[in-house]
């Protein structure tokens, strides 16, 4: 073929949809990344735990920061819509972040969530992520009494 | 300058009667108003605040002067009022962003004395920090290549506050956006079938909150408890500012510190008025590994202390303090400077090359621990103190950098505009409610701003552009 810049990659989700990306796109993510380096390839790549929606999503984020004639505040821009999602899509994005090893939309999907749980009480933490208070009343006041300065 | 937390009147205290500030300035949520225990109306200026609404002889309602200041709230009101006129009669009524209400039933007063000051402000105001920034832990970065015409109306910044702490008049630019709180859906567990417990992905974002958010999650659940406190990594940067600034003593912070298991290697404590230098001697023994220290506005601490402090700790063979921040602690001497500089192994020839750019904007006033100075506090070039030198972002000051003539100095020297942070020599400025100066175009920027949103209620959220309605009732 030609220069690396066309040089294609094929990203198959978790359902068995398959994904042509660009590889100067793709090894953002450093798990790519890596086996690109190791010519490990196989054609398709299977990606386990990101499925074919996740999957949609994070390309398009990583084609969008693959783009040398954006500005930085254009790509800023883009984030700011990107991560106007439903909190299961964010954690979930989150978790593929993590397994393909894309730092930069790690840290916008974190920055994103942490801004939204600025604040919050333990209450809406747990209800909000539907967490089961596995504490005893005893063990609950000792947590408390950790930093009880800080709830004062 | 803004207040500090120390001189905010609207402290957590309340007044004699047990009637907190926030009882008393309205429910949250709610149209703020002046509320008062009496339900009579209030026909003049004396009625709105009075001390002894019920000729009891004991004081009740609100502190007279409650910043100290000589202060007439009749004066003050009256003010008020005067400035909404010249804004209109200067702008027109409808650049002014203040709306003239009238209620019903109450007569007009020809001194326009008004019965009732409604704030159209709920109780917690939130600012939110532009998408892309650094992790909530670290030290807010200074975008040192933001444009001059960058103001703050390009970021949104998150600052948490109560009513009490922020009443400010349009002196920023924000909306008020009813609906955009994603917080209010509830969330699936995608933890792979382990119901109650957390989401994974909520622990990779723990890394991104911050000191408080970290304490207020770690009681939710054992394993989140463990992971906040077991894991040093967390807390390998610490950063203190509002609300957990004005609370906490040394012990909670030698406490919190503890958590890095001696990793700890960034602390930055804003406006942390209770630390004292044996407690920051205390952290520096048990952390050899701390290279940036931030202690901005601790007012608690003493230049011979951190010389001290420093002195010792470099000298039990650490690398020592590399980079540090003082920003007005207290006044600092030349030779104390001098003194700092050595001790910090400033590379003179590497500093000149590494200044960026610093200039005077709200909630960067301070420089951040990014930044590669060794050290934030300058000789003010006009005054020749040691203060926080300002650069100006003003174009035509811009152009005569490095000379006697360059518009860098102290804002002693230099009073800034708070928002764009250009020098006010020679431009109008009005004077903000909390005695900090905003040029004439930022604040014609603001009351022309675009969406006009009358705050929701419920969803205190505010980013970038607002406008303040202020309803006067005659």
């Amino acid at each position: 073929m030609s220069s690396s810049e066309e040089r294609k990659l094929i990203l198959k989700s978790s359902d068995n949809e398959e994904f042509v990306v660009k590889e100067s796109s793709a090894v953002q993510c450093l798990t790519i990344k890596n086996l690109v380096e190791d010519r490990c390839v196989s054609d398709p790549i299977p990606l386990a735990n990101v499925d074919s929606k996740i999957l949609a999503l994070v390309i398009e984020f990583m084609e969008k920061h693959a783009e040398t004639t954006l500005s930085n505040s254009e790509k800023k821009e883009f984030d700011v819509e990107f991560v106007k999602k439903p909190f299961d899509d964010l954690l979930e994005l989150i978790l593929a972040a993590n397994y393909l090893d894309f730092r930069e939309l790690m840290d916008v999907l974190c920055n994103t969530c942490a801004k939204q749980m600025e604040n919050w009480s333990v209450e809406e933490v747990r209800e909000k992520f539907n967490i089961q208070n596995d504490y005893t009343v005893e063990e609950e006041k000792a947590a408390r009494a950790e930093n009880p300065w800080a709830f004062e | 300058m803004a207040l500090s937390q120390e001189e905010n009147p609207f402290s957590e205290e309340k007044f004699e009667d047990g009637c907190s500030i926030e009882e008393c300035l309205g429910r949250k949520g709610k149209n703020l108003g002046v509320e008062f225990k009496s339900e009579k109306l209030c026909e003049g200026i004396d009625d709105i605040l009075p001390n002894d609404p019920f000729d009891m002889g004991v004081t009740l309602g609100l502190p007279n002067d409650p910043f100290g200041m000589d202060f007439n709230i009749g004066a003050t009101v009256m003010a008020i009022s005067g400035w909404i006129e010249d804004i209109e009669k200067n702008f027109g009524r409808k650049s002014s962003g203040f709306e003239m209400g009238e209620a019903s039933g109450v007569k007009k007063d020809d001194n326009k004395l008004f019965s009732e000051l409604n704030f159209i402000l709920s109780s917690s105001m939130k600012f939110e920090l532009e998408v892309g920034d650094e992790k909530g832990i670290d030290e807010n970065s200074v975008d040192s290549d933001m444009d001059s015409d960058h103001g703050l109306y390009e970021h949104h910044y998150l600052l948490e506050g109560n009513t009490e702490e922020s009443i400010c008049f349009g002196c920023e630019k924000y909306s008020i956006s009813s609906a955009e709180k994603k917080g209010n859906e509830l969330v699936t567990n995608n933890n792979d079938g382990n119901e109650g417990a957390p989401p994974d992905a909520l622990f990779f974002a723990l890394g991104y909150l911050g000191v408080r958010d970290l304490l207020s999650v770690e009681s939710v659940c054992k394993s989140l408890r463990d992971a906040i406190q077991n894991d040093p990594l967390l807390w390998r940067e610490i950063r203190i500012d509002y609300p957990l600034n004005v609370k906490i003593t040394d012990d909670a912070l030698v406490r919190l510190t503890d958590r890095a298991q001696g990793s700890l290697h960034s602390l930055n404590l804003v406006n942390c008025f209770k630390i004292k230098d044996s407690g920051l001697k205390r952290v520096l023994e048990k952390h050899p590994r701390l290279t940036k220290l931030s202690v901005p506005g601790c007012i608690g601490l003493s230049i011979e202390g951190v010389l001290t402090n420093l002195k010792s700790f470099k000298s039990s063979g650490k690398t020592g303090i590399e980079i540090l921040r003082i920003g007005e602690i207290c006044s600092v001497k030349d030779d104390q400077l001098k003194e700092l500089r050595l001790l910090l192994g400033e590379d003179k020839d590497k500093q000149r090359t590494a200044h960026k750019l610093h200039f005077y904007r709200y909630g960067q006033l301070y420089l951040s621990l990014e930044d590669e100075c060794a050290i934030d506090v300058n000789v003010c070039p006009r005054c020749q103190h040691v203060r926080l030198v300002y650069d100006c972002p003003a174009k035509s000051c811009q152009q005569r950098p490095h000379t006697s003539q360059s518009c860098r100095g102290c804002t002693f020297c230099i009073p800034r505009c708070i928002n764009c942070g250009r020098c006010l020599n020679d431009t109008d400025y009005e004077e903000t409610f909390y005695l900090d100066l905003i040029c004439l175009n930022c604040w014609m920027d603001i009351l022309n701003c675009q969406d006009r949103v009358t705050l929701s209620p419920k969803l205190p959220y505010i980013h970038q552009q607002a406008s303040y309605s202020l309803f006067i009732y005659d």
